[in-house]
């Protein structure tokens, strides 16, 4: 398929004024306005339609938007303040008071202002992992696909290894090495999910090379470079930005892994993960410090999966119709 | 053995001569008036096939003809009350001798009984884990509801009508063991299995080579005068519609464009897309002419122009082709045009 | 088929290979065990003393040369906490993670299976969505979190099994219920999505199109084409099992296999001890890979020859 018919599933195409773009379409396009304007009206007709989507966007907002403004959010207690005479109160409805919403935690800290602040830790380390992942991934993945040859061999094969060896269990060493901290966790997670980026950035470069091939040696003026940075990066941005959301809620979920198994972030900060850690040696007659926590974890991971799953949608959608409307026998 | 035909049939030459709707109600096996079937996309509802009215009769072979995308399989699919996820029903009635198909229990009881449907590409449409056998004993004692000994004698029967030598042995065949002439011979008869009265035949001789082609035709052909079934033949190709065919309707993006007896549309074809269709149709008869493809792109199906859908490929284009869809009107008794440039003589 | 298994039992081999020797490079290059042993302010002497114990004064290649060969003849080090072989704590600890890993896979099957037909025969009606939302729950939720919320549930409150150990068959149940869900939820997803793709293969809407009804075209025909993706998919979760959920789940259940070894000894700064847990885990997923490919192989002829 290519770029210039408008389908193509990207987020900023430069695709009508093309100089690429077969003249014949024009015809065909009714009301063309800009690429960019078109394709983002698209995105907003396309997630008003899907339920799981605009909940994805609003359950994501909310935790971006806590893990932000989290310490101003007034009427919220200290999430640092200890309290012996506290411990272990119950929530409000278990016989709880509204001092403490939520209840509160084996040191009396309040368990909701702690919640808050935890977000902010789980989505700074998610968005460190993912965002070094997809750095390193992308350009091994855009030498492997532009080169070729031996550099595609090496780069491919170390990712295939990669895929074999388990990156948390090489984690487990590094934690033993160096000593717990988020810093192993967010090298950990970013080791174990490079290949992912690498791999999609690679196929892409690569199929473009060979369709972009046929269509600069049709024109002239243009070299190839030029139309890789201006056809390339579109296409890359809008798979880029899916694979980031996907591999954002494995990594929060990895995050807290970790940090419940002691490993990752260490007490006085919080982290949900960590938060199970003690709240597990009270579940027989402290349930709420472990119950929130992890609701905590899962709200936060399933809005992000929920954004995925509907970003993945829009983006399959161009290559569905094909299907649909090209095969007689289906 | 075969199935009887519900009404007197009619001599061939009357049933050639009628074309469209005028044609005598009472021997009217398939009726399809308005149907709209439509896919979800991101650019909009694409209409698969779009306010389509056809019909056919007992004993008469139909030709739908039209490019890639047209909606032809839609089509087919849609007469069987089929269509594939994400599209759906959104008007219009598919009637087969008066019951309702777009009732799924219905439907699911005619299916496979009365109107069988083969399909382009043998290679991939027998399930490819199952014998030769496994899959016609399946439909016999499941769709034809015989039992014993009888099933494999039916078995055997049905592969011998299709041409198969050797059927016996046979039946123990993969489907990948067999050439692609083959493959198309068993499909035919899975889907003659059930005495079908109406066999849909989607593209039925692609991806063969040409020899197969004229024997798989051949086939059918012979088939459906011996059996009496009726035939409504879905193809891009106006070759196979004028060795197969007593009428022909031609589809572009999801309409009837042109509907007339097949002698009428080679002589004189109506429609801009249906002379166009025929100069790009090599022929034996008249080798001086040149061949001529049609000019412009194959449709974006999820951007039609306002007007007549053909209007941007169309030479003769006029004003009023841009503004709104022309409807399929009667120009002569045996010929409906969709066409502004094709009025009806004063009547 | 022989020369075929062969091939793909070398290469198997070769990934264990660079795995392990990953994983002395881990160990050996970037962190140096006699240090990591002790405490931190050990004096010089002792980590000196320590380092000429465990032989690491010698040459690299030749403590390599001797990882190697202890690996292939089974021996996996010396464990500085309990003081005896690594390979004796790890065969002592493997059945239950293996059993474990039975149980989950058991667990995961038993709901994928019917979720993922039901939801691809009722495609984009109300049970698809209602199965959507099942997977989704359930690939979000920590599954350590769901291993808590079991034991307040059924064992605490209800009191029905033990809440954490290796205490009779019931014990079973509950760790490999937290593993299993998550893993189904996927699963389900993924069987759903290859009826649906199947389903829309010529020969099942040639199926279709001769009366036979969507679910009996899904369980007569399309199900057992699509029988090696289901092996596939299945693999990938046991993996997935393999390197993640078992230390986690183990540690919520004090369960005693592979896992909760690999945890003790961080805690223990047995260097040795992990790298014979991971090393162990690794092969057990490098195993499953060379199965998934050998079972697709059996189950269906068309899958390639590689």
């Amino acid at each position: 398929m290519s770029p210039p018919t408008g389908k193509t599933p990207a987020v900023n195409p430069p695709t009508v004024t093309d100089p690429a773009a077969p003249a014949t379409h024009s015809g065909l396009d009714p009301g063309a306005d800009s690429g960019e304007a078109r394709t983002l009206a698209d995105l907003r007709r396309h997630l008003l339609k899907s339920k799981a989507g605009m909940a994805g966007v609003a359950i994501t907002g909310l935790f971006a938007l806590t893990a932000i403004v989290g310490p101003w959010i007034p009427f919220i207690a200290d999430p640092a303040q200890q309290s012996l005479p506290d411990r272990l109160k119950p929530p409000v409805g278990w016989g709880g008071t509204w001092a403490h919403p939520l209840g509160t935690d084996q040191l009396g800290r309040d368990l909701l202002a702690r919640l808050i602040d935890g977000a902010r830790i789980s989505l700074l380390v998610g968005l460190a992992a993912v965002g070094l992942a997809a750095l390193i991934g992308t350009l091994l993945g855009l030498v492997a696909g532009y080169f070729g040859g031996w550099a595609d061999t090496v780069i491919s094969s170390v990712a295939d290894v990669q895929m074999a060896f388990p990156g948390v269990l090489a984690g487990l060493i590094f934690v033993l090495a160096f000593g717990p901290s988020v810093w192993i966790v967010i090298a950990v997670i970013a080791m174990s999910g490079w290949m992912v980026f690498t791999r999609v950035t690679r196929s892409l470069v690569f199929t473009l090379r060979t369709s972009l091939f046929v269509e600069a040696s049709e024109m002239s003026g243009a070299g190839s470079p030029r139309i890789m940075r201006r056809h390339l990066l579109p296409n890359l941005v809008s798979s880029l930005i899916t694979l980031i959301v996907l591999e954002l809620a494995a990594a929060i979920l990895s995050e807290s892994a970790f940090s419940f198994l002691g490993f990752g972030v260490q007490p006085p900060q919080s982290s949900w993960g960590l938060m199970i850690e003690q709240g597990r040696d009270y579940i027989t007659h402290a349930w709420w410090v472990v119950t929130f926590a992890g609701m905590a974890i899962a709200v936060a991971v399933l809005g992000v999966n929920l954004l995925s799953l509907w970003l993945q949608s829009f983006n399959d959608v161009a290559e569905r119709e094909q299907i649909i409307l090209d095969r007689p026998g289906m | 053995m075969t199935a009887a035909a519900p009404a007197p049939t009619p001599a061939p030459e009357t049933v050639a001569a009628s074309a469209g709707p005028a044609d005598d109600a009472s021997n009217r096996l398939l009726e399809i008036a308005d149907l709209t079937v439509g896919f979800p996309t991101r650019d909009g509802t694409v209409h698969g096939v779009d306010r389509l009215t056809l019909n056919v009769g007992s004993h008469e072979r139909l030709g739908v003809v039209g490019e890639s995308g047209s909606g032809k399989s839609v089509m087919g699919l849609a007469i069987l009350g089929m269509v594939l996820p994400p599209g759906r029903f959104m008007g219009g009635s598919v009637r087969w001798k008066g019951q309702n198909m777009l009732d799924p229990a219905v439907a699911e009881r005619v299916r496979g009984r009365e109107v069988a449907m083969i399909f382009q590409d043998p290679m991939v449409s027998l399930n490819p884990l199952k014998t030769v056998g496994a899959q016609l004993r399946e439909l016999l004692r499941r769709r034809a509801g015989l039992r014993g000994r009888a099933v494999r004698a039916r078995c055997i029967e049905l592969l011998d009508m299709v041409g198969i030598a050797n059927p016996a042995e046979r039946l123990r065949a993969y489907a990948f063991e067999l050439s692609g002439g083959m493959r198309q011979r068993v499909m035919i008869a899975t889907a003659l299995a059930c005495n079908p009265e109406l066999l849909i035949a989607d593209e039925p001789t692609t991806g063969l080579d040409v020899t197969i082609q004229d024997q798989v035709l051949t086939l059918l052909h012979d088939l459906s005068t011996e059996l009496g079934v009726s035939v409504l033949m879905i193809t891009h190709d106006l070759g196979v519609v004028a060795q197969f065919c007593d009428r022909v309707q031609v589809m572009y993006a999801g309409r009837i464009v042109e509907r007339a007896p097949i002698a009428d549309v080679f002589a004189e074809p109506q429609h801009p897309y249906s002379l166009g269709l025929l100069r790009s149709v090599p022929r034996v008869d008249r080798d001086d002419e040149e061949l001529e493809g049609i000019p412009g792109e194959p449709l974006d199906r999820a951007r039609l122009p306002s007007g007549c859908a053909f209007e941007p490929r169309c030479p003769e284009s006029g004003d009023r082709c841009g503004q709104a869809p022309p409807d399929l009107a009667k120009i002569t008794d045996r010929r409906w045009v969709a066409c502004f440039n094709r009025s009806a003589p004063p009547s | 088929m022989l020369r075929w298994l062969i091939r793909r039992v070398i290469a198997a081999a070769l990934v264990v290979f660079v795995v392990t020797s990953l994983v002395f490079v881990l160990t050996h290059v970037f962190t140096d065990p006699a240090a990591v042993s002790l405490p931190l302010e050990a004096s010089e002497e002792l980590r000196e003393a320590r380092r000429e114990q465990l032989g690491l004064k010698r040459p690299l290649i030749e403590q390599y040369g001797e990882f190697a060969f202890g690996l292939v003849t089974g021996d996996l080090g010396e464990s500085f906490w309990q003081q005896r072989p690594a390979s004796e704590i790890v065969r002592e600890r493997l059945p239950a993670t293996l059993k474990l890993v039975g149980g989950s896979v058991v667990v995961t099957v038993i709901l994928a299976v019917p979720l993922g037909m039901l939801a691809a025969w009722r495609e984009r009606k109300f049970p698809d969505h209602a199965v959507l939302g099942f997977s989704m729950a359930f690939i979000s939720a920590p599954p350590f979190w769901i291993g808590y919320l079991l034991i307040i549930v059924f064992a605490v409150q209800l009191d029905w099994v033990p809440t954490f150990g290796s205490r009779g068959w019931t014990s079973i149940i509950l760790p490999s219920v937290a593993v299993g869900l998550a893993s189904a939820g996927r699963l389900a997803q993924m069987i759903r999505r290859a009826i649906v793709e199947e389903l829309r293969q010529p020969y099942a809407v040639t199926a279709q199109s001769r009366g036979f009804s969507r679910s009996y075209t899904i369980t007569h025909h399309v199900f057992r084409n699509v029988a090696s993706n289901f092996v596939t998919f299945t693999g990938w979760e046991m993996t997935r099992m393999f390197t993640g959920y078992t230390v986690v789940i183990e540690v919520v259940f004090s369960w005693p296999g592979v896992g909760l070894m690999a945890f003790n000894a961080i805690e223990q700064k047995d260097l040795i001890l992990l790298q014979a847990g991971v090393v162990v885990l690794a092969g057990l997923v490098v195993f499953t890979n060379l199965a998934i490919d050998v079972l697709r192989r059996t189950i269906d002829p068309r899958v390639e020859l590689r």
